[in-house]
C-alpha cells in the first residue's frame, strides 16, 4: 500500500484530509481516514455501498462536519462550517439537480447571485449572456446562455454546473456519479471538460462505480471499505481486478450460510415486466422455498421492481402471475390478497406506523380478518400480536409499546411479522438488515431461512453482497433497469456481481 | 416525559383495576389529554365570577348554543385524525337548511327535506374528496376552494334573502326537548361523540383513520386502500356538517346564505382545544366534546362578564394561537 505521487504533479497539497473521523450516534462511518488532493490531480474516490464516500463528500462539502481529525487547505487548518463556506473556501460539488433554477436562464444560473447590473442597478441582460458564454467557452461548450436551464438536458445542466463552479474560483471540484444518466457521448464531452479543469490547476474528486470510466480520466485513486481507507495508490499501478478485490476486501463471514431446502414449483413469475424509463424487460421465476437475492447498485432498478410486483408502481407492459393466476393489481391490497408481501426499505417511513403500538402494527395487514362486521375483535387481535412476538422473539416490554420504541432489528420483526400474519406465498424483503446491527442481522437472516424452508418464496434485495452471496440460492444483477445476469448461488462471487453490477459484463 | 404520550388508538383500561393502578391511569389520561382540567378550571372560574354560571338553565343553554357547532366538529375531528381538513363546512351548514327549506316550500314534508339537505352534504363532501384524491392538492386549499362555491351556490339558491321553514314537525327537531329539559340536539351532540369515539377505537375502518393520518404511506403499503377511505371521510364531514345546518335551520325556523359562517375554524378550534392533533394520527370525538365545551364555557362567561364583542374575540384569537402552538409543541417531543 504505497503512496505514490505521479511525477508531474507539485508536491504540496492542495487540500488534504488528516486522519478523519466521522461517526453518528451508533455509526462510525468514517475511521481515520486520510486524503490528499493536488492542484491539477483528478483522483478517483471507490468503494462499495455504504464504505462511507457520500460521509467524506459531505465532510469537504460542509454539510457535516468531522468528529476528529483535521481538513487544511493551502496547509491552513480549515473548519468548514457549511456548504457555503465550502463553496467561498473553492470547493464545489457538482451534482446533478442541486442549487439550479429551471425557471432561470443558462446566464443567470451560472451567475446568480453576482449578475451584472447597468446603470439603473437593473440586470444588464446582454452583458450577463456575454459572461456566461465567456466562462461555457471555456470549458468548450456552445450552448446559447439566453435558453431557460428547463429546456437543457442533464448533461447540459451539468455543464452549466461546472462552468458556475469555474466562474465562483473554484479549487477543488467534486463529481458525485456524475456519469449515471449521460449517454457515452455526454461523457466523453464530460471528460473534456474535466481535462481542461486539469489545465486550470483544479484539483478533482471523481466518485464513480463504473472501472472503466476511472481508469479513463483519473490519475490516482483513493478506496474506502466500511469508513476506513484501504488504499491510496496512481491508477498506472492497479488493474480492475485489483480495484474490486480491495472495495470488497473482507471475508466471508459464514455466520450466516443458507441452509439447503428443496425449492419447489414456481410461485411467481414476472413477464417482461416494463416501467416506462426505469425497469426494461424484467423476466423472473420465483419458486416455493427459494431465496432469490437481487443485487446492483443504487438506483439499478431494485427497489422499483419490488414495488411494481406489489402493485406500488403502475407497469406499461408485461404480466404477474401468482401460482398460474394471472394478477393486475392496480394497489398492493390486490397483491396482498394473492398471497404476497414486502418488505420494505425503509422501516420507519415505508413499513412502520412509528408511533403506534407493536399490536397495531402486526395486525395492520389483516384486520378485516380479526373482525366481525367491521369491528375489531380485542382479543383475537391481541392473541396474534402475543403469538407474533413469541414465535418472532420480538424483545418488547409489551405488546403495547410503541414501535418507535424498539430497536433497528426488532421493528424489521414487527414489520415480517405484519406479513407472516397473511400467510404469503411470496414476501419480497427490501434492504432487510439495513441499520441493524450485526448480531440482530444474523438473526434476520436465520428467520428468512427458516420461513424459505417453510415455503415461503422470497425475493431478497439487498446492496450488501456478503448477505447476498450467503443467503441467495440464485442471484439476479441488474444494472440500468435490466438484469443483466442470473447467477447460481453457490457459484457466485462479489467480483462476478460487481463485475455485471457496473456493467462491466454483459 | 414523552413517555406520557401514550398511544392513544388503542382501547383504555387493561388488566385489573386495582384502586392504585386506575388513580394513576386517571394521572395518566389527564396528563395526555389536558383539555378537562382547563374546562374544570374554567368551570371552577365561572363558578366564581358569576352567580349565574352554575345554575341548570345557564348550563343547559351553553350546551344547547353549542350543540350546532359540536355537530360540525365531528367530522372535522374525523378528517383531522387522517391528517386532512375541510374549510367548506361553513357554508355547507347553511347550504343543507336552504336546501331543506326550499324542498319544503315546494312540498317535501319532514323526512325529505330532511333526506335532501343530508345530500346536498354529503354531495360537497364527495366533492371534496374527490378532488383531494385526484389532484393531490393541499387540503385546507381545495376546501377553501369548494368553500367559496358553495357559498355562491347559497347566494343563488336564496337569492340573498331570508327563507323561512314552513314544516312544524321540522322545527321541532331544533326545539324540541326531552323531558322538557335536554334538547334533541345536545343529545344528538353526545350521542355522536360517544358513537364515533367507539367506532374510532374498535373498528377496521377507524383503526385505519389513524393508521393514514400517521403514515398514509405504511398505510398503502400495508394495503390499506387510502383514495376510498379519504372519500368516505370527506362524505362523512359533510353529512354531519349539512345535520348540523337541518338543526340549526330549525331552531331559529329560517336560513339565509351565510348561516354556518365562523364554524370552519371553529370546529378546527374546538377539535384541537380538546387534544386531536392538527397533523393527523391523534384524536378522538370525546375530546372534541371538551374542546367544544370550553368554546362553550369561555363564550358564556364572557358574555355573563359583559365583556365587550371586541375582547370576546380577542379571548377566541388568542386561545386559538394558544392550542396551535400546544399542537406544534406536543408533536416535537
Amino acid at each position: 500500500m504505497q503512496a505514490s505521487h505521479a511525477g508531474h504533479l507539485p508536491d504540496a497539497p492542495l487540500l488534504e484530509m488528516r486522519s478523519i473521523s466521522k461517526s453518528f450516534p451508533g455509526v462510525q462511518a468514517l475511521h481515520q481516514v486520510s486524503l490528499e488532493l493536488r492542484a491539477g490531480e483528478v483522483r478517483a474516490l471507490v468503494g462499495e455501498n455504504g464504505a462511507g464516500k457520500s460521509t467524506l463528500i459531505k465532510l469537504l462539502a460542509g454539510v457535516y462536519q468531522p468528529t476528529e481529525g483535521q481538513i487544511l487547505l493551502d496547509g491552513q487548518p480549515q473548519l468548514i462550517r457549511d456548504p457555503a463556506h465550502a463553496l467561498r473556501l473553492g470547493i464545489v460539488p457538482v451534482h446533478q439537480e442541486v442549487n439550479l433554477e429551471p425557471y432561470l436562464s443558462i446566464a443567470e444560473n451560472i451567475l446568480i447571485g453576482r449578475q451584472p447590473r447597468n446603470r439603473f442597478g437593473l440586470i444588464d441582460f446582454g452583458q450577463m449572456n456575454r459572461e456566461a458564454a465567456r466562462w461555457l467557452a471555456e470549458l468548450g461548450v456552445a450552448t446559447d446562455p439566453a435558453l431557460p436551464l428547463g429546456m437543457c438536458s442533464i448533461a447540459e445542466r451539468q455543464m452549466v454546473a461546472i462552468a458556475r463552479a469555474v466562474s465562483l474560483d473554484a479549487r477543488v471540484v467534486i463529481f458525485d456519479e456524475p456519469t449515471s444518466s449521460l449517454t457515452l457521448r455526454e461523457t466523453e464531452r464530460l471528460f473534456s471538460v474535466i481535462r481542461r479543469l486539469q489545465a486550470k490547476k483544479i484539483a478533482v474528486l471523481y466518485i464513480s462505480h463504473r472501472m472503466e470510466e476511472i481508469f479513463q480520466i483519473c490519475d490516482t485513486l483513493t478506496v474506502l471499505r466500511d469508513g476506513a481507507l484501504v488504499a491510496t495508490q496512481t491508477l498506472d499501478t492497479v488493474t480492475t481486478d485489483s480495484v474490486i478485490r480491495m472495495m470488497i476486501g473482507r471475508e466471508l463471514q459464514d455466520l450466516y450460510q443458507k441452509q439447503a431446502t428443496a425449492v419447489g414449483p414456481p410461485v411467481l413469475e414476472v413477464k417482461q415486466l416494463t416501467v416506462q424509463g426505469i425497469l426494461n424487460d424484467i423476466s423472473l421465476t420465483l419458486h416455493r422455498g427459494e431465496i432469490l437475492g437481487v443485487a446492483g447498485l443504487v438506483g439499478a432498478g431494485r427497489t422499483e421492481l419490488a414495488r411494481a410486483i406489489f402493485g406500488d408502481l403502475p407497469y406499461q407492459k408485461g404480466e404477474l402471475w401468482v401460482e398460474g393466476r394471472q394478477i393486475r393489481p392496480t394497489c398492493p391490497d390486490d397483491c396482498i390478497a394473492a398471497g404476497i408481501g414486502l418488505v420494505p426499505e425503509d422501516r420507519k417511513e415505508q413499513g412502520l406506523v412509528l408511533p403506534m403500538p407493536v399490536k397495531n402494527n402486526i395486525s395492520l395487514a389483516v384486520l378485516n380478518k380479526l373482525s366481525w362486521l367491521g369491528v375489531i375483535r380485542p382479543r383475537q387481535e391481541t392473541a396474534l400480536a402475543q403469538d407474533s412476538v413469541r414465535r418472532l422473539a420480538i424483545k418488547t416490554p409489551s405488546i403495547q409499546q410503541q414501535v418507535q420504541y424498539l430497536s433497528g432489528g426488532n421493528q424489521q420483526r414487527v414489520v415480517i411479522a405484519r406479513w407472516l400474519a397473511t400467510h404469503p406465498k411470496v414476501l419480497l424483503v427490501d434492504e432487510p438488515t439495513r441499520g441493524i446491527d450485526v448480531g440482530a442481522k444474523s438473526e434476520i437472516y436465520g428467520l428468512l431461512n427458516r420461513l424459505a424452508s417453510q415455503g415461503v418464496a422470497i425475493l431478497m434485495i439487498s446492496s450488501e453482497l456478503p448477505e447476498i452471496l450467503a443467503m441467495s440460492d440464485r442471484i439476479l444483477v441488474m444494472y440500468q433497469g435490466r438484469i443483466r445476469a442470473e447467477l447460481p448461488g453457490p457459484q457466485a462471487t462479489e467480483e462476478s456481481i460487481l463485475r455485471f453490477a457496473t456493467g462491466q459484463a454483459a | 416525559m414523552h413517555k406520557t404520550a401514550q398511544p392513544l388508538a388503542q382501547p383504555p383500561g387493561g388488566a385489573g383495576f386495582d384502586p392504585h393502578g386506575a388513580l394513576a391511569e386517571l394521572r395518566h389520561f389527564l396528563a395526555a389529554n389536558p383539555a378537562f382540567i382547563i374546562l374544570a378550571g374554567l368551570m371552577g372560574l365561572g363558578a366564581f365570577l358569576s352567580p349565574v354560571f352554575l345554575t341548570p338553565q345557564n348550563l343547559l343553554n351553553i350546551l344547547w348554543t353549542v350543540s350546532v357547532l359540536g355537530i360540525v366538529a365531528m367530522g372535522q375531528t374525523i378528517l383531522l385524525i387522517t391528517g386532512n381538513f375541510d374549510m367548506s363546512v361553513a357554508y355547507v351548514v347553511g347550504l343543507a337548511g336552504i336546501v331543506a327549506v326550499i324542498s319544503q316550500l315546494w312540498g317535501a314534508g319532514f323526512g325529505l327535506s330532511l333526506l335532501l339537505g343530508l345530500l346536498a352534504g354529503a354531495l360537497i363532501g364527495l366533492l371534496n374528496g374527490s378532488l383531494i384524491v385526484w389532484t393531490r392538492a393541499n387540503a385546507f386549499l381545495i376546501t377553501l376552494g369548494t368553500s367559496i362555491l358553495v357559498y355562491s351556490v347559497n347566494l343563488i339558491l336564496t337569492q340573498s334573502k331570508t327563507w323561512y321553514a314552513s314544516v312544524d314537525s321540522f322545527l321541532l327537531l331544533g326545539r324540541g326537548k326531552l323531558f322538557d329539559s335536554l334538547h334533541y340536539s345536545v343529545l344528538l351532540f353526545f350521542l355522536l361523540g360517544v358513537v364515533l369515539e367507539l367506532m374510532l377505537r374498535h373498528t377496521t375502518f377507524g383503526r385505519s383513520l389513524f393508521v393514514i393520518g400517521f403514515n398514509p404511506r405504511a398505510a398503502t403499503l400495508a394495503g390499506l386502500r387510502v383514495a376510498p377511505l379519504k372519500l368516505a371521510t370527506y362524505v362523512f364531514c359533510g353529512t354531519t356538517a349539512a345535520l348540523a345546518g337541518l338543526i340549526m335551520t330549525a331552531r331559529t325556523g329560517s336560513t339565509v346564505a351565510n348561516a354556518g359562517v365562523g364554524m370552519d375554524f371553529d370546529s378546527l378550534i374546538a377539535a384541537v382545544l380538546g387534544g386531536t392533533s392538527l397533523f393527523g394520527g391523534r384524536g378522538g370525538t370525546l375530546r372534541t366534546v371538551v374542546g367544544v365545551l370550553i368554546l362553550g364555557v369561555l363564550n358564556n362567561l364572557l358574555v355573563l362578564l359583559n365583556v365587550p364583542y371586541e375582547a370576546q374575540q380577542i379571548a377566541k384569537g388568542l386561545v386559538f394561537l394558544l392550542v396551535v402552538w400546544m399542537d406544534g409543541f406536543l408533536q416535537k417531543r
